[in-house]
């Protein structure tokens, strides 16, 4: 890591963004005319929910996207990024949340892929071990050279990218949510990395979290995104985290949803220290309780990657559960399979919908009868002289299947139609189709209107809290904190694998909600 | 709902177009290389397929075996499994068919179905392992069924030159069958195994269309997260595909002992396990299709195979079905599809 | 014993084509038409004899035959992102037809004298020879340079490596294509030093012990070496337990042990072994 010519001092600016605009297609603006300054030897976070624009602002500077419009300055002089070599030239280094290493290489064979001095033919391992070792004493950053990546812990696989990124000579550093695969002790050495960094060399590093006390703990300056637009820079000495949170999710008013009650009955669904881990090895859950009545929406409100997908998952038995317990009806369904679970009564609406939700090139017609194919009448026996419920009944399914891409308003030439065509919209109006007319005790959702347009979303919100009046139990995992709260009857904020509060929808203020979101504040357990 | 439908046949007719003219091409560059009248060429093909009775029923000959095996394939295709092991299955069905025909002393009508049912279980159990190792393991079952087609060709090496062996000759291979249990010809050289053949057409649409089974097995082909997420056991369905897979081609194994050799040796199956991959691909799994890609591929071979008093090689046909490959793959090109 | 001699001579015909394959492999690309460029690669052999150069352009012969089977493979696989196993069982099929059609043509009805290239030590062919230097150069390669590390990395994370700024699809390219020449090689062998002469059923089945010997090796040089002395030892014993009176061993089964071998050693390695060795990305084209 080297200093150009070690012109820049502390403070000063290196990378200006002007009115830097994104738009992506259907209408989506990720970054709305956004200013940002990034100083030498300063920590600056970029801090914002779900669909704020920070990720995409940082994809910007690191040459992965171009602006629609607006200018990016590098330590004064106007650039075009067209990729991230551009980028890498310029000094400008990324930790991606996806490590962008080979698991069966060690350490040091990882960062000589990058290395352009090496151009040699032999592999001098020996002098990029003691390359690597000199670095990571001086700034603090434990890694063993020698070590295999795929045996590493996130935390020092973050330690190797940020080596790897300074070796490519990155005076500036991204790193795009880095707590987010860290434990607590690794968060803290992060922490102190960052002093290092800062101090030692000049490094800027920007930040993008959604976490607040990381913020106030690492960053000396703060820039709040909202959907795609600025709402401030701020020295973080200068705020306080209520501050912060009203920056972030600030809004007065929220449309209600006409709340159609339900007649609460009994606990459907009941979560007791549900403990899962996630696919990097950390826990993804941790000990979490809840439940759900009939006839009870419960929102999980939260940023992405707090556990969400590993709950749906482990509550559809597609993943494993490490302590705990589910029971679905009193029942123990704890690592059941999810044939078992979907016919305790489940359905299922998969985050994941081209993956986990239809299988594209069936046609809709066979989607749709995914769950009913063994029952009669849909399946019956034919021609056969005993009864047996080998066949499709073809006749009862087309009935089956008119009826529901009728009553779901799925557009579509025809029931044989290939289900790849479909629409976003239309094809949760499918899923939706297909797992709310079988009347579930229990409906999963996990973000049903992620990405869908104004009328899908509120067709689908609307069969959801229907379902909810005639007497389901609701699960509904939503990055949409506005959907969230003006659907649910009750809220659980998850933060952290951990569900840090719960509450009467009624009751909620928003600033309570973001600020638990933001792993500010915690209640105590309802 | 219509059987054949309107996207398919568009699909099937570029393709078939894409066949002939790989075939034609190849025509044309063997005249050239081998310095034959390219009329003479083509004036053997279209009078060994289409020119004459004798050649036309050779043609439907040949493609009673190829869409027995193509049938078989496209249970698994569409269930997401690569079973290559086609060669063996047959290997197997036809062990166990000569098997039973030498040896059990029943009359004709009850051999035969015994026969075929021991055939089919021998082939099923046989791709069943494979199955099996996917399941349970996740084996690649390329690696598995191209394996186990060399142990099944050693055992039918094995079979025929030992217990079941006949001593007249010098190779490998088994005793003649008996007479009243060869399949009677309808009209030479076409014989009943065609109508098996054909029986088995609607037999494996009723399998894979009709039934809750082959839906299930399609839904595991389309996405394996799908079907978990939908409570579709996905192993158990990979296992019963390749059961029903290998028995399937084992019945071709069977009809090649009653139907045409009379016999059983190692090198009967005409290389039918690989080649029927083309037909499976190019008609994309569907049964309904399979009788005509296996015609179309059975013609191409027949007519390649005509060449040969021209002086043309026996290998020209690999060198042609592998060209077949290319097409088979490039209907993937255009149009993303799985297995 | 001498036993010996006659395993390593024969053992470059596995070892050479299994290099080749480990090659490609390695860089995440499956090459299902060994067999068919080892056959074309045998009868090329010949037919450099035919066309009059020595021993060791006929040798020649058969690694230049492979370089475009490895090409076609790179573009139909990766430039065409089309299924790899379709167009290898296409490619050796048309391979084995190419090669028989060749031979049937121009070369059976000339009788064609073959010299081969005799040995030069230990009783042993040169080619045996290069067939240790390509192991000691392999080993060589991935243990200590960066373009081993660069292969590696290509096959296991395209992504990663193009995001380090490897060109994936140029490595890929190059893999195959000297995978490709190695399988005509070890075919040109066969013919040349070997039979001296082609038969239609030379290379039965040779082409697949290759491929089988690098999931058998682990993906790892020492052990496919080893292990395509093991396949030889395995391949020509049949004929000799029969005459020592081992007659209990069914001789077709001990020839298929090899491939036995490959379907245990895989299944144990995949109930078993958290670390393969298999290359992470193999089998799937990269697309950017």
């Amino acid at each position: 890591m080297q200093n150009r010519d070690g012109k820049v001092k502390a403070g000063d600016v290196v990378v200006e963004m002007r009115k830097v605009t994104k738009r992506f297609p259907g209408g989506v603006v990720a970054n709305d005319h956004v200013d940002l300054e990034i100083r030498a030897g300063q920590v600056h976070t970029i801090l914002g929910e779900n669909g704020a624009g920070k990720s995409t602002l940082m994809n910007i500077l690191y040459g992965l996207y171009q602006p629609d419009e607006g200018e990016i300055r590098v330590e004064g002089r106007k650039v075009t990024l067209r990729s991230p070599k551009d980028a890498i030239d310029l000094g400008i280094g990324m930790v991606h949340q996806q490590f962008m290493l080979i698991p069966t290489l060690s350490v040091a064979e990882n960062i000589v892929l990058v290395d352009r001095s090496s151009r040699g033919l032999l592999l001098d391992l020996n002098r990029v071990e003691k390359q690597i070792t000199e670095l990571s004493t001086k700034l603090g950053l434990r890694v063993d050279p020698k070590a295999k990546v795929g045996q590493l812990a996130a935390g020092e696989k973050q330690r190797v990218e940020i080596i790897k990124a300074l070796y490519c000579g990155a005076r500036i550093l991204i790193l795009d949510e880095p707590t987010s695969v860290l434990t607590p002790p690794e968060v803290r050495d992060l922490a102190i990395t960052l002093e290092r960094l800062t101090k030692e060399g000049l490094a800027v590093v920007a930040f993008i979290t959604h976490k607040l006390p990381e913020v106030m703990e690492m960053s000396d300056r703060v820039t709040v995104l909202r959907r795609g637009r600025l709402v401030g820079t701020v020295e973080t000495k200068s705020v306080n985290q209520k501050d912060l949170t009203k920056m972030m999710v600030g809004r007065e008013t929220l449309l209600q949803l006409e709340r159609l009650e339900g007649k609460k009955g009994n606990a459907v669904l009941e979560v007791k220290d549900l403990s899962a881990i996630g696919d990097k090895g950390l826990p993804a859950l941790k000990k979490v309780s809840f439940s759900i009545r009939e006839g009870e929406i419960l929102g999980i409100a939260g940023v992405a990657g707090n556990g969400q997908r590993e709950l749906e998952e482990v509550l559809m038995g597609l993943r494993k559960a490490v302590g705990g317990r589910v029971f679905i009806h009193g029942e123990d369904m704890t690592n059941s399979q999810p044939e078992k679970i979907i016919a305790g009564g489940v359905g299922y609406i998969p985050e994941d919908r081209t993956k986990r939700g239809v299988v594209p090139d069936a046609s809709i017609a066979e989607n749709l009868s995914l769950k009913i194919c063994s029952e009669p009448p849909f399946a019956y026996n034919w021609f056969l002289p005993f009864r047996a419920r080998w066949f499709l009944n073809e006749h009862e399914i087309g009935k089956y299947v008119d009826g529901l891409i009728q009553e779901y308003d799925i557009i579509t030439p025809s029931k044989n139609a290939a289900t790849r065509n479909l629409s976003g919209g239309n094809l949760q109006r499918l899923i939706l189709a297909r797992e709310l007319s079988r009347h579930p005790a229990l409906i999963v959702a996990a973000q049903p209107t992620g990405g869908l347009d104004i009328g899908a979303t509120e067709f689908i919100r609307n069969k959801l809290v229907e379902a909810k009046a005639e007497g389901a139990a609701v699960l509904l995992i939503s990055e949409d904190l506005d959907e969230v709260m003006s659907t649910s009857d009750r809220i659980a904020v998850i933060y952290g694998g951990e569900i840090v509060g719960i509450v009467a929808a009624t009751e909620a203020k928003i600033e309570t909600i973001g600020a638990m979101m933001a792993g500010v504040e915690r209640m105590q357990a309802s | 709902m219509p059987i054949l439908k309107q996207s398919d046949l568009t699909t099937v007719l570029t393709l078939v177009a894409l066949v002939l003219g790989l075939f034609i091409v190849s025509l044309v560059a063997i005249s050239l290389f081998m310095n034959i009248d390219l009329g003479k060429v083509f004036y053997h093909v279209y009078e060994s397929t289409v020119g004459t009775e004798f050649g036309f029923l050779s043609v439907l000959r040949r493609t009673t075996y190829l869409l027995i095996v193509s049938l078989g394939l496209a249970v698994a295709f569409s269930s997401g499994v690569w079973n290559i092991g086609g060669e063996g299955q047959i290997l197997w069905g036809a062990i166990l068919a000569a098997a039973v025909a030498l040896l059990v002393a029943l009359p004709p009508l009850a051999v035969l179905p015994l026969a075929l049912g021991a055939s089919f279980l021998a082939g099923a159990l046989w791709g069943l392992i494979a199955g099996f190792l996917k399941a349970k393991w996740n084996v690649n079952e390329i690696v598995s069924t191209m394996m186990l087609n060399f142990v099944a060709t050693a055992t039918m090496t094995q079979i025929a030159g030992g217990p079941l062996r006949d001593p007249v000759v010098l190779i490998a291979q088994t005793k003649m069958i008996p007479e009243e249990l060869q399949l009677p010809f309808m009209v030479y050289p076409l014989n009943t195994a065609f109508l098996f053949a054909l029986a088995l057409v609607p037999v494996a649409y009723v399998l894979m269309h009709k039934s809750v089974l082959g839906y299930k097995m399609r839904i595991v082909g389309g996405g394996s997260s799908v079907a978990a997420a939908a409570g579709i056991n996905t192993g158990r369905m990979v296992m019963i595909s390749m059961f029903v897979s290998g028995g399937i081609c084992a019945l071709a194994g069977s009809m090649l002992v009653f139907g045409h050799f009379f016999r059983a040796q190692a090198a009967m199956t005409g290389l039918f396990g690989f080649y029927a991959i083309v037909s499976t691909l190019l008609g994309k799994s569907k049964p309904e299709l399979m009788f005509f890609t296996s015609l179309l591929l059975s013609f191409i071979i027949t007519g390649t195979e005509s060449l040969r008093v021209l002086g043309v090689p026996g290998s020209f046909t690999q060198l042609v079905v592998g060209l077949m490959f290319v097409a088979a793959v490039l209907r993937e090109f255009s149009s993303r599809r799985i297995k | 014993m001498e036993l010996l001699i006659p395993i390593l001579e024969m053992s470059p015909v596995f070892s050479l084509a299994a290099f080749g394959q480990l090659l490609g492999q390695k860089s995440g690309v499956y090459d299902l038409g060994v067999e068919g460029t080892m056959t074309t690669g045998a009868v090329f052999g010949v037919l450099g004899a035919y066309m009059g150069l020595n021993s060791w352009g006929c040798l020649l012969m058969g690694a230049l035959v492979g370089i475009p089977f490895g090409a076609a493979m790179f573009f139909v696989s990766e430039k065409l992102k089309l299924n790899q196993i379709v167009v290898g069982f296409g490619l050796w099929l048309m391979g084995l037809g190419l090669a028989g059609s060749i031979y049937t043509v121009l070369l059976a009805p000339q009788h064609i004298k073959i010299e081969a290239v005799g040995a030069v030590a230990f009783g042993l062919d040169p080619i045996f020879y290069l067939s240790i230097g390509l192991l000691v150069f392999l080993i060589f390669l991935f243990a200590r340079t960066k373009y081993g590390l660069i292969v590696t990395a290509v096959g296991e994370n395209p992504r990663v490596a193009d995001t380090a700024g490897i060109n994936v699809e140029k490595v890929r390219a190059i893999c195959l294509v000297v995978g490709s020449a190695l399988a005509g090689l070890a075919g040109s062998y066969v013919a040349v030093d070997v039979v001296q002469g082609f038969t239609y059923t030379m290379i039965a089945g040779y082409g697949w012990m290759a491929f089988a010997l690098v999931i058998f090796g682990r993906w790892k040089p020492i052990y496919v070496f080893a292990g395509s002395l093991l396949f030889v030892a395995i391949t020509g014993i049949s004929a000799r337990l029969e005459i020592l009176g081992m007659g209990f061993l069914p001789p077709n089964y001990v020839a298929v042990l090899p491939y036995i071998g490959v379907l245990v050693v895989l299944t144990l390695a995949m109930i078993f072994a958290k670390e393969t060795g298999m290359p992470a990305g193999l089998g799937q084209p990269y697309t950017k």
